[in-house]
């Protein structure tokens, strides 16, 4: 069992551990008329029940030593995509769709380690317009106009 | 009689040019969708699912459904052609199909194989012509109590089927049932398990949820393993007519097929991983040519590709006469249907049933187009997974937050996406599947909607719920499996003990 396995059902039983005893504060009401969190401490308890089943045969299994999930190189790529696109959120919203599409593809492109600048502008140029055509003007979606706002 | 003056009008509203455009627009995506690795039919419907919002009802029901059998032709090309299986109920399809590629066959298979899903498809919607309407007007009687016991055995049924441990995949549906008990209660409207956060007050919404597990968790893979597809083996054209002892062999895996596809696609699950894996062993059982079996079968490609296109019609009954969904693709196609203001389910057929009948003529023409793209356009399907992943991810992230945000212009959704596609991610690297969250997602509405009113129409008395006929029947039904379970568990357990004391 790898330690990413091991260290998931502890989360997991952690996470349904406190989603039992926060579901208790909704009323459990009775059998006639159960309140709003009867269910949830039903889902908390059976959740519990099999995470923690899990979790003591994580105990009992050895982990594989030695094994590294990804390599180190593309572990900092893949937390820089995740930074880039939580960074989007705010972009999105205050620069506006173009814009902020404009920047996040050029970023998740040049992080896969697309060499040059040219085609990664051209290409998120051309999709970040084309985006905004079919959203915004073909399906008429509200999207944020930000900085851009004479279109 | 009916049925057949019905499904013609339902024809005369598919044959207009919007609906004809949707259509080929759904099965042509859908295609791309299965041959790129990865995309498969859940992420590339819930793609779309936001760009359907501004179309009418039957263009984006159409559309939807369109990716989704559209997917099944697209996974094996590349199957075939590469043995890279585009979708996961096309892995079954690159043992034998490679094999006929790499003795100069490609063309011979990929053509069984179109041939085959094309009369698979075409019966299954049959069936589901026949099937869908009396399984409704049965669901009629349908109370809380029949729900509540459908959800049980769902989640039984689910958890056995999934190829993981009961555990395992009982624990991701219980996740699933978790995460869609935020938000205000159904029953009482109060405000539950959303930490004060107003937007989590109107619960979690399942685009993000689905496009986070399914769309941004396969962007997240692809960012630390690029898949490479390597050299695409060329097909041309008159290659593509298979020799006479070809067609009579694939005659009956496919007839063979389209019946053991079509009632595995009623039950929860992987319905069509499962039936081209039971097509598969039933055709090596069955065959005269067994030898071949692992090294160029026709039988092999024929039977599970004809399986996996009549399970995904199979998919659509439940779906579309009990409003339940027991696939990650029919709970996206739920989730186009809520969209679009309808409700699947007994009373669609009623309230509804020129939708019905419009999805189910428009099936038809969509195997039609499929059959059409797919045997000629096979190479150049092929070589859209020459499509770099460097390019190629960035615009599906870009598609993803876009089309999450038009759902509900809320910038807490496109957070959700990043943090489900995280969650995603870590369930791949473990080898989870994230099919019963997505499931128990859409099902524990049921279920709780099912519990509570079934205990307070029986007022303490909780004996009556299993007393009505059909719940009872059902629970029972839930008892056996989880006998079933409990006795296989055992057994499995039992069988290590003796190999470790050997």
């Amino acid at each position: 069992m790898t330690k990413l396995e091991k260290w998931f059902y502890r989360g997991v039983t952690v996470f349904c551990a406190g989603y039992l005893v926060y579901s208790l504060f909704f009323g459990l009401g009775d059998i006639k008329n159960p309140g709003p969190g009867f269910v949830p401490v039903f889902y908390g308890l059976l959740g519990l029940i099999f995470s923690v089943i899990l979790t003591v045969n994580t105990f009992k299994q050895p982990t594989k030593n030695n094994e590294k999930i990804i390599d180190k190189q593309k572990e900092e790529r893949l937390i820089l995509y995740v930074l880039i696109t939580l960074a989007f959120l705010p972009m999105f919203k205050y620069l506006g769709t173009i814009l902020s599409l404009f920047i996040l593809l050029i970023c998740l492109i040049k992080i896969f380690g697309t060499k040059g600048w040219v085609k990664p502008i051209f290409l998120s140029l051309i999709c970040s317009l084309a985006f905004y055509l079919i959203f915004a003007v073909v399906l008429k979606v509200p999207l944020p106009r930000g900085l851009i706002t004479f279109i | 009689m009916e049925v057949f003056s019905q499904l013609l009008a339902g024809l005369g509203s598919a044959l207009t040019i919007n609906h004809i455009v949707t259509c080929f627009a759904g099965v042509l995506v859908g295609t791309i969708a299965g041959v790129l690795p990865g995309i498969g039919p859940v992420g590339a419907m819930a793609l779309l699912l936001p760009f359907s919002f501004g179309m009418e009802p039957g263009s984006s029901l159409i559309m939807l459904a369109g990716i989704y059998y559209g997917a099944m032709y697209g996974g094996s090309t590349t199957s075939i052609l590469l043995n890279v299986p585009g979708e996961a109920a096309s892995m079954v399809t690159a043992i034998d199909g490679y094999q006929m590629a790499k003795k100069g066959r490609a063309g011979a298979a990929l053509a069984v194989s179109a041939i085959g899903s094309f009369i698979a498809g075409t019966i299954g919607v049959v069936l589901l012509m026949f099937f869908a309407p009396p399984l409704a007007e049965f669901a009629l009687k349908f109370g809380p109590q029949e729900y509540l016991a459908i959800a049980v055995l769902g989640m039984l049924m689910l958890s056995n089927l999934t190829g993981e441990s009961f555990i395992k995949a009982g624990l991701m549906f219980v996740l699933g049932m978790m995460i869609s008990a935020v938000g205000v209660d159904q029953l009482m409207g109060v405000n539950r398990l959303s930490f004060g956060v107003l937007e989590l007050s109107r619960g979690i919404d399942l685009i993000p949820f689905v496009m986070g597990l399914f769309g941004m968790a396969e962007v997240f893979s692809v960012i630390v393993e690029p898949y490479d597809v390597g050299e695409l083996m060329k097909v041309k054209f008159r290659d593509l007519y298979p020799r006479k002892e070809e067609i009579k062999r694939s005659i009956k895996p496919i007839l063979r097929g389209s019946i053991i596809g079509f009632p595995i696609g009623l039950i929860p699950g992987p319905a069509a991983i499962i039936s081209s894996l039971v097509s598969y062993r039933v055709e090596r059982s069955v065959s005269k040519h067994k030898d071949e079996f692992g090294n160029g079968a026709i039988e092999g490609v024929a039977g599970p590709e004809s399986a996996n296109n009549a399970a995904s019609t199979g998919a659509m009954v439940p779906l579309l006469a009990l409003g339940i969904p027991f696939a990650p693709a029919t709970a996206v196609l739920l989730g186009g249907f809520m969209l679009q203001g309808v409700a699947p389910g007994p009373t669609f057929m009623i309230n509804h049933s020129d939708l019905f009948w419009l999805i189910v003529a428009s099936m038809y023409i969509g195997n039609v187009m499929l059959l059409i793209l797919n045997l000629p356009l096979v190479g150049v399907f092929a070589s859209v997974t020459k499509i770099r992943p460097e390019i190629l991810m960035p615009v599906v992230t870009a598609i993803m937050l876009v089309g999450t945000y038009s759902v509900n212009n809320s910038f807490f959704d496109l957070l959700l996406l990043i943090i489900f596609g995280l969650i995603g991610y870590i369930l791949k690297c473990i080898h989870i599947s994230s099919a019963p969250l997505v499931v128990g997602f859409v099902l524990g509405s049921v279920f709780e909607r099912g519990l509570r009113q079934s205990m307070i129409i029986a007022s303490g008395n909780i004996l009556s719920i299993f007393m009505r006929p059909i719940a009872g029947t059902l629970f029972a039904l839930s008892t056996v499996t989880l006998i079933w379970i409990i006795f296989g568990q055992i057994k499995k357990n039992h069988k290590i003990s003796l190999n470790e004391e050997d």
